[in-house]
């Protein structure tokens, strides 16, 4: 019953390309603004943080310390006199680049083989696959320490083991769309026209599987970000002097009845980012809409 | 005289259909002993109803299925057991056009480079005189240069039938195969990419495998046509004489089915509406394929398939109507 | 001539797109009486199916809205009815069949079931009695053997059969009006010659209207009494279905006979109207077609033109339909 309304909505809407619909539809997403602009912040803040941050983080002051927020110390300070501000914002780069770890290594095992599946599908795809539902049916929390055990606890052990955890979502998310886009007429009309396997995999397939992958992007961010925190807390993460923000949280809540500033900013900051890479996420979704939808 | 270009014999396409886990395979024979030849220059018209398999004889010659009998011969070369790299080096002579316009071009890609891949891909034209060749194209089939830039999502459905034309005719192939090329498209726009195939025959020289259930755009274009019902050739011939005088009771009927648009003359002439529906390409019948459905069915039909003879005025008929 | 079944009047409808409100469908106008089969014609985007979804309102809101105008059915106006109004007169008075038939047959139920489950609805029987109902439907739709048929699902059946189950469906509420929206279109030309003639043969059984949605004017010239030509969201033409094929009154609806491929002689250039028409959002002033008439004058472009009525149930929105001497069908 909806068919002839899709077919004229379709219509609707076929004047512009694929590129220029997709900004007109981010830009009318203002959450998904606001969340990129804050990420975009929060990364030069990072990037630049020893220029932007008001004390050196690492500078003790056991004079002043476990100090509630003030004019000097905008955060307070820690149980060893250190600016608590500085530390969020040095942190952040311990964080970010944590997620982004993670994200990358889940990238790198999950698409190439999600490709090969969904390309060659049969015996490939039917191994592939098992090997995959194996690695999931794992309880998530328990690979991860079994993983850092293993490779030893340190921040980058850690994100390995985050990314091994989020590669099966990538695997599965590249499968399906390269095994949608493989049936598609062009691709078909590229091999009419005599181009390579190879050729018609890096011009056809590939252009046309990206876009899904980069809401995928920016959820799972959010998700390692979430997860490194977790595991810092609990000490496999950041190890000292190095600090995340989960790591921070984790330190603070020592403290927690004196001063609940320590781990209330840090923690906030995980917080807002998190959330921020989900709405983002979401607003990349809804802004590439029927194109990602058809592919799927 | 000269050799054809395109020879296809006892053509044969099985596909496997896997009903499920535990059930066993079955075979489905979609196209079933076909044989036609295609001159150089010339428009054969392959027209056929859903399940007739006129679209598996497209892409069998295309070889973008693989034939499990028979010979396609494309220039004195037999192409139906090619591979890889010899099979794409006989492909500039041998290209395709799509039935959907929508799906058939990549949507990531500009016109420049749509039009333009065949060439890259075939190592004929690079940089700027790929682009000055694509110019060419374009202005050949009625677009212009400021459309290189553009995405396929910005044409309609017509100019876009028109870019798939040009990336097509982009390799100067001798062959050139269109499934159902019209089809999707508005009579307005459609009849403009007849006349620009017409236009594309009389300059280059180009013969034409026109696939079509539209039994009026055929008899338009068409030199010659084959009509196949369930996966094979019932009747063959020059389009005047299968149109005037069809020797096939299926060509009858479906000639008649047609309605004329034209009310007076719809409304007073005699039909055969054949019954039934055409029988599952599962579980085809014996003998003559449309002999569930024909109303001279005789008993010889049942057994074995009629074997083609010629017809008076050209081409030639399966059927025992008149044989026995 | 009896008192129209339906009356669309000025008919407008919007849907909400990246370029704000359009108007896809704008002052629309025609009736259908009972026991006449009207013709809505035109090409893709003309608004042919957008303006049939509308009468039963069953166009997406959002994001489309009907913008104005009034729809009447046996003189009961139809907009601004409940949800529960228009679902008592859905498959009851006024039923519909689609080009997809599989999209209307679900494919969790029998065919029987379904076509009960609509009598059941509407009438309020028995199970056992929607039962004989829907066989009674079956046979009238002619499928063969409909006592074993009956318990068969959609996907049993093929294309062909599929498409009467749908009309059977349609027909099980003993409709006034039934609205077709391109129900031959994915047929074979075979088999829509079948369907054809059921529907002819139905209609003069039944007596009901039908609206006709098509853009093969050769299914026109086969079933309907009166066509109502439509481009660019608008109704360009209507007449009766000799006068229109004989001595058109828009260059558009010349045009399009002018285009059958059947009419053109072999090897000779096939009549195409130049270009495309124009999207909702652009366009043009003045008549719509006038930049792909090939009679246009530079007045075409300035003034709207107002539908223009000539009598006998004619009428066409062309300003020099009085002067152009337009080719009908041979």
């Amino acid at each position: 019953m909806s068919e002839p309304n899709a077919a004229a909505l379709d219509q609707l809407g076929a004047s512009m390309s694929a590129r220029q619909r997709f900004l007109r539809r981010f830009l009318r997403q203002r959450p998904a603004l606001y969340a990129l602009g804050f990420l975009v912040l929060l990364a030069l803040g990072a990037a630049f943080a020893p220029w932007v941050a008001p004390h050196d983080p690492l500078a003790q002051n056991l004079d002043r310390v476990l100090e509630a927020p003030s004019f000097d110390h905008f955060f307070g300070t820690d149980e060893l006199g250190r600016d608590v501000a500085s530390r969020t914002l040095f942190a952040a780069r311990i964080s970010l680049l944590a997620a982004f770890q993670a994200v990358f290594i889940a990238l790198l095992i999950g698409v190439p083989p999600g490709l090969v599946a969904g390309l060659f599908g049969g015996q490939t795809d039917n191994l592939i696959m098992r090997i995959t539902d194996a690695l999931m049916s794992f309880p998530p929390l328990i690979l991860a320490v079994a993983i850092i055990a293993v490779l030893g606890p340190s921040l980058t052990n850690a994100m390995i083991a985050v990314g091994i955890l989020l590669s099966p979502t990538f695997l599965r998310l590249m499968r399906g769309t390269a095994m949608a886009v493989a049936q598609e007429t062009y691709v078909e009309a590229a091999r009419s026209i005599g181009c390579s396997q190879s050729w018609i995999i890096t011009r056809h397939i590939l252009p046309n599987v990206v876009s899904p992958l980069f809401v995928q992007i920016s959820v799972f961010a959010g998700v390692a970000m979430l997860a490194e925190a977790g595991l810092s807390f609990l000490g496999l993460g950041a190890q000292p002097p190095d600090s995340s923000w989960g790591a921070m949280v984790g330190r603070g809540f020592r403290y927690i009845s004196h001063s609940p500033s320590l781990i209330v900013f840090p923690g906030l900051a995980i917080a807002v980012t998190v959330l921020a890479f989900y709405v983002l996420g979401d607003g990349l979704r809804d802004s590439l809409g029927r194109e990602v939808r058809r592919e799927q | 005289m000269t050799a054809p270009l395109l020879t296809v014999t006892d053509l044969e396409v099985t596909f496997k259909i896997r009903r499920g886990l535990l059930r066993p395979t079955r075979k489905l024979r979609a196209v079933n002993g076909v044989s036609f030849h295609i001159e150089p220059g010339e428009t054969l018209a392959v027209v056929g109803e859903s399940g007739s398999g006129k679209s598996t004889v497209a892409r069998a010659v295309m070889r973008l299925l693989e034939p499990s009998r028979g010979s396609i011969h494309l220039d004195g070369d037999d192409i139906s057991a090619m591979k890889g790299e010899a099979l794409r080096r006989i492909r500039p002579k041998l290209q395709m056009v799509f039935q959907d316009p929508y799906s058939s071009l990549d949507p990531s890609m500009i016109i420049a480079d749509v039009v333009g891949e065949p060439l890259t891909v075939h190592g004929v034209a690079t940089g700027a005189e790929r682009d000055r060749r694509v110019q060419d194209l374009l202005e050949q089939v009625g677009l212009g240069r400021y459309h290189m830039n553009r995405y396929p999502h910005e044409f309609s459905g017509g100019q876009r039938q028109r870019i798939a034309i040009a990336r097509a005719i982009a390799l100067e192939p001798k062959l050139l195969v269109l499934d159902e090329a019209v089809s999707a498209l508005d009579v307005s726009t459609q009849n403009q990419i007849l006349n620009l195939l017409e236009d594309l025959r009389r300059e280059l020289g180009i013969a034409y495998l026109f696939i079509s259930h539209d039994l009026g755009v055929v008899e338009h274009i068409a030199d010659r046509v084959a009509v196949t019902y369930l996966g094979r050739i019932v009747e063959e011939g020059p389009t005047e004489r299968v149109f005037a005088k069809p020797a096939h009771p299926y060509t009858e009927a479906l000639l008649s089915a047609v309605p004329v648009p034209n009310p007076r003359i719809q409304r007073s002439r005699q039909r055969i509406v054949l019954p039934g529906d055409v029988p599952s390409p599962l579980a085809p019948p014996s003998g003559c394929p449309f002999h569930t459905r024909c109303p001279h069915v005789m008993d010889v039909c049942r057994g074995e398939m009629p074997s083609h003879e010629s017809v008076a005025d050209g081409g030639s008929v399966a059927c025992y109507l008149g044989r026995v | 001539m009896s008192a129209p079944l339906l009356e669309v009047e000025d008919l407008a409808v919007e849907f909400l797109t990246d370029h704000g409100w359009v108007r896809v469908v704008d002052g629309v106008s025609f009736s259908v009486g009972a026991g006449e089969t009207l013709g809505l014609v035109g090409e893709s985007g003309s608004g042919k199916t957008v303006t049939s979804l509308s009468v039963m309102q069953l166009i997406p809101r959002p994001p489309g809205r009907i913008a104005g105008g009034s729809i009447r059915f046996e003189g009961r106006e139809l907009l601004g009815l409940s949800d529960q109004e228009l679902e008592a007169l859905r498959g009851e008075a006024i039923a519909m069949v689609f080009q997809e038939s599989m999209t209307s047959l679900n494919p969790a139920f029998t065919i029987g079931d379904q076509i009960g489950e609509v009598v059941r609805r509407h009438r309020g029987v028995s199970r056992r009695e929607a039962r004989v109902r829907a066989l009674e439907v079956l046979e009238l739709v002619q499928i063969p053997d409909p006592e074993a048929r009956i318990d068969a699902y959609p996907h049993e059946f093929s294309g062909g059969m599929r498409q009467r189950a749908a009309i059977a469906m349609a027909l099980a509420c003993d409709p006034k009006l039934l609205i077709a929206d391109e129900p031959t279109t994915a047929l074979d030309v075979t088999v829509q010659a079948q369907v054809l003639d059921l529907l002819r043969s139905l209609q003069q059984r039944l007596g009901m209207g039908i609206l006709f949605v098509t853009h093969n004017l050769g299914v026109v010239a086969d079933l309907c009494d009166r066509v109502t030509v439509m481009y660019a969201g608008r109704m360009v033409e209507t007449a009766n279905v000799f006068d229109l094929f004989e001595s058109p009154q828009h260059p558009y609806t010349e045009g399009l006979l002018q285009a059958m491929p059947q009419l053109g002689e072999r090897g000779k250039r096939l009549a195409a109207i130049p270009g495309t028409p124009p999207m909702p959002w652009q366009m043009p002033d003045g008549c719509r077609f006038h930049p792909r008439c090939p009679y246009a004058e530079a007045a075409c472009a300035e003034q709207d033109v107002k539908l223009d009525d000539l009598g006998e149930g004619r009428s066409t929105r062309c300003r020099r339909h009085a002067e152009l001497k337009l080719e009908g069908a041979e």
